[in-house]
């Protein structure tokens, strides 16, 4: 089938006006927040999973690839449609279907976002509780094939944790309902599976997501610290005082200066390390637990404790640190972010050597980090028209995942594998583990029609 | 089958072959041909290569408490025990971590988890480098805890917790294996050895494949290695049970609990016989009537808090008698009921639904086993309740009985299984329940990750 009868076939299954082809739409739908770009032969945007289902069906049988896409605010390349076909956008299929309070859990389409979502179930006094910082542009539907994290994550878990179930489909266009509303169906576990697949095993049409009770209390402290060292063992003292408080978010100068720059948060610029530590639950207790973390920040030479005294005061303290990766955008033309996850007590080793590369390679790096459980996000700064120092923060980003896997982590935490990381997915995939990677993915996908080139080195038939 | 064969991968130590010996390892009434046990991966990964060279159709064997489930089986050459596969391989209390073998017991792992230090730290130096000396927290308690309760965790392995997903009252708050292991190394059954995920709290690297293996019940590989998430002891225990003279006071004291802000790690509700089932309790709710059990964990004032707010709720609803239990007597109250009522030693019926359902349902099996004396509980926080059977009732009875009570359940979208039972009565009532529009997908993985199906063959969800 040409692409003129696709466009054709496309427009018969969602209107013609859902089709968009125009050079600068091919354009605008072919990148993420990674640095390839590509360009689909369309993009449609259905309303319904039977327009999807019908979509992919087409796609099947003419040969065309198929990627799912939300706001793209990826970063590691997943909706970059690496082999042209059919970009799916889900814009049109925004609507949160079902708010079941007394079930405990929401039947949401793919393209709500994130943040309006969770706006929405606190207002009727629950939480849906994976935070990435992009929320405020991130879809569902993308956090569910990305399976994003963030910084509550310490506490509640990632978003596969929060996922009961989906309606997906298939490569071939079958619907199929996988998990749903109620706990332990018998069988595979094919939600847990499909939840962070980045596209390439099923395309979600409908999400099932776990509501959970709000915190009776929280309380959100900022610790200003003068050394970087005295902000890590303050993070190692809180875990060994047997605490785990919701969040324990570190930064780094040149971040705080970065953020400054941007918003005026009220970090003190001459500060070299940040910490924001989250505590939540019952309210009993707590005045102990924030009396005892504020000796302990004490006897780590801390400059100052903030208390946030109200939701404002709490939110401000976060929009500093959501909004971290933009305001380090302000600072070079482009940044590369590394999501590397060691084990939390390898943190100061791993950031050591990250912080020697960085001089070694004549490299600008910030750090913004989730410290209490070792994800670190190493910002490389450069010049994309560049290409020699571009091809070092490519170096270095590489580099710095070995160390990451060195001291017994992984390449990644929350960001995926995208295309960014396939070159890297041996540092800790052997050959036999990959081959049951494409094994899998061809059990689901046996003409590799969705998302090709994502995930797995060398793709589904290597 | 050649013995020989199996004690040239293994050892003689590796197989057991006598027939007085491999009675004791029969499934549904089938007696292996053999016995593997395996000291490492690589072993487990030859055997299972030979097996699949054979034919042979393979039960892998944890503690075994969890055997009488699923279709019975109809063919059983070899069982792959993973008594030896018993090494812990990393404690890292620091980063609440443990990576261990399938074969550890779990009662043997927390006891070995409570004794660890967890309370030190060796702090930076300038330039991020560690001191000598460490620092140490003045809290007067130590130790860490995987926070898994299934029952019988004094037989129950690691690999034969995840292969079945197995839960207790406590998954209110800590919820599901899924939630807790990090990464797998398991063996396909083509002798591969494949590991998946890792030690650290977040990851997507590659597909999230332990997800697929936890719950597969033994049918597409053997898990062999798990890295778990573990949290600190908590600083205070406590346990409430509180009797209520029917059902609709119990569901209403529950429904207040679990809309409050409370935070407690397991709310039950058990009717008399269950109760009965369950020693180290003096309760004693009068016929017909029941009990709310409760478990609290956390630091001190919260624990105080969460005990003198739920003693007032329980009044609020008509409790009529209130046991409170101290951190020793919690203990070994959740200990005596997993080990006691939820012990799959018994012939039980297990149904997941939505939340809300509960009382729905609970009314319907007290409907339906009127004057059958049925022991039962639910977990109303988590969507679940168990349904025991009298072992003598006749297996028609028993089928019958099942499929009315899965019918509620599927009415609710929920489903039921039979979690433990005889093999009669796994062939009068599908262990499983009707499969649903996903399970074209499990086949073609079943069929595609086992082609020579070897593992647990036939035994799984519609026969897989």
């Amino acid at each position: 089938m040409d692409v003129n009868e696709l466009k054709r076939e496309l427009a018969a299954i969602v209107g013609e006006e859902y089709v968009l082809h125009s050079d600068l739409d091919l354009m605008l739908y072919g990148y993420d927040a990674f640095l390839e770009q590509r360009r689909p032969q369309a993009v449609v945007i259905p309303e319904s999973t039977e327009e999807v289902s019908r979509v992919v069906r087409l796609a099947h049988q003419a040969g065309y690839p198929v990627v799912a896409r939300g706001s793209a605010t990826s970063l590691s390349g997943g909706p970059v449609p690496l082999k042209g076909g059919i970009v799916i956008h889900f814009s049109r299929m925004n609507k949160v279907l079902e708010i079941d309070l007394a079930n405990r859990y929401a039947v949401v389409q793919p393209g709500v976002i994130t943040l309006d979502f969770q706006t929405r179930v606190a207002k009727l006094g629950l939480q849906y509780a994976p935070d990435p910082a992009s929320q405020k542009t991130s879809t569902l539907g993308g956090n569910v094939g990305e399976n994003a994290g963030g910084p509550h994550c310490l506490k509640y878990g990632v978003t596969t944790n929060h996922v009961l179930g989906l309606e997906a489909v298939l490569s071939d266009g079958e619907v199929v309902q996988l998990g749903g509303p109620a706990p332990d169906q018998p069988g595979f576990d094919l939600t847990g599976l499909v939840v962070g697949s980045e596209g390439t095993l099923a395309i979600a049409t409908k999400l099932y997501l776990r509501l959970i009770p709000q915190p009776e209390a929280v309380k959100t402290m900022l610790a200003i610290f003068n050394t970087i060292e005295d902000a890590s063992n303050t993070v190692s003292a809180i875990i060994a005082e047997g605490i785990i408080p919701a969040t324990l978010e570190m930064m780094d100068n040149l971040v705080i200066q970065a953020v400054e720059d941007s918003m005026a948060a009220g970090f003190p610029r001459d500060a070299e390390a940040l910490l924001i530590i989250e505590l939540d639950g019952l309210a009993d207790g707590f005045e102990r637990l924030s009396q005892r973390i504020m000796e302990i920040c004490g006897e780590n030479q801390v400059r100052e404790v903030k208390v946030a005294a109200d939701e404002a005061q709490r939110a401000a303290l976060w929009a500093g640190r959501k909004g971290a990766f933009g305001a380090i955008s302000r600072l070079r033309p482009n940044y590369m972010v590394c999501d590397g996850t060691v084990p939390r007590t390898r943190l100061p080793e791993t950031l050591r050597r990250v912080m020697e590369l960085g001089r070694e390679n004549d490299l600008q790096i910030g750090n913004v980090f989730h410290a209490g459980d070792g994800n670190l996000h190493p910002l490389i700064l450069f010049d994309v028209r560049d290409p020699e120092e571009t091809a070092r923060v490519m170096k270095v980003g590489s580099e710095i995942l070995k160390i990451c896997v060195e001291v017994g982590g992984t390449i990644s935490g929350e960001h995926g594998i995208g295309l960014e990381k396939l070159k890297e997915m041996d540092f800790v995939f052997s050959p036999t583990d990959i081959d049951f990677l494409r094994l899998i993915k061809r059990s689901f996908d046996p003409l590799e029609r969705l998302n090709p080139g994502k995930v797995i080195p060398g793709g589904a038939a290597a | 089958m050649s013995i020989k064969q199996l004690e040239g991968i293994l050892g003689r130590r590796g197989v057991v072959g006598d027939p007085e010996e491999l009675e004791a390892f029969a499934v549904d009434g089938l007696t292996p041909r053999a016995v593997a046990v395996p000291a490492d991966l690589a072993q487990a990964a030859e055997v299972l290569k030979l097996a699949g060279s054979q034919g042979w159709a393979v039960v892998i064997r944890g503690g075994g408490t969890k055997l009488r489930s699923g279709f019975p089986a109809r063919k059983l050459d070899l069982v792959l025990s993973t008594r030896r596969l018993d090494k812990i391989i990393d404690m890292d209390p620091a980063n609440l971590t443990v990576t261990a073998q399938a074969g550890v017991v779990l009662a043997d792992l927390q006891d070995l988890l409570a004794g660890l230090e967890n309370r030190c730290f060796f702090p930076l130096d300038s330039d991020l480098t560690e001191r000598a000396e460490s620092m140490c927290s003045g809290r007067d308690y130590k130790g860490v805890f995987l926070p898994l309760d299934p029952p019988r965790s004094e037989a129950a392995t690691l690999g034969g917790i995840a292969a079945t997903g197995s839960t207790g009252p406590k998954r209110l708050k800590h919820r599901h294996p899924r939630d807790l292991i990090l990464g797998v190394r398991f063996v396909t059954p083509l002798g591969e050895i494949v590991g998946m995920g890792g030690k650290t709290v977040k990851n997507v690297s590659g597909y999230d494949v332990s997800k697929l293996m936890i719950g597969s019940f033994g049918s597409l590989g053997l898990i062999a290695e798990m890295s778990f998430r573990l949290l600190p002891l908590p600083e205070e225990r406590a346990g409430l049970l509180f009797s209520f003279p029917d059902l609709d006071g119990a569901v209403s004291f529950c429904r207040s609990v679990l809309g409050s802000k409370l935070e407690p790690e397991a709310v039950e509700i058990i009717n008399a016989e269950a109760l009965g089932l369950s020693p180290s309790t003096n309760l004693q709710p009068t016929a017909g009537g029941l009990a709310v059990g409760l478990s609290l964990a956390g630091f001190q004032e919260e624990v105080g808090r969460e005990v003198a707010d739920l003693e007032g709720m329980a009044r609020d609803h008509g409790a009529r008698e209130t046991e409170k239990l101290g951190a020793e007597g919690a203990k070994a109250f959740w200990r005596g009921y997993a080990d006691g009522w939820l012990s799959p030693g018994r012939v039980k019926l297990k149904a997941g639904f939505p939340l809300a359902a509960f009382p729905e349902f609970l009314a319907h099996v007290q409907e339906a086993s009127a004057g059958l004396n049925c022991a039962w509980s639910a977990s109303p926080g988590c969507g679940l309740a168990s349904v025991g059977l009298p072992e003598e009732l006749d297996s028609d009875r028993a089928a019958g009985l099942g499929e009315s009570l899965r019918a509620k359940a599927i009415s609710l979208k929920g489903s039921l299984v039979v979690e433990a039972g005889p093999p009669e009565l796994r062939e009068k009532l599908d262990p499983w329940g009707p499969v649903r529009n996903d399970f074209g997908l499990m086949k073609r993985l079943k069929e595609d990750i086992d082609p020579r199906s070897i593992l647990n063959p036939g035994r799984f969800v519609g026969g897989l």
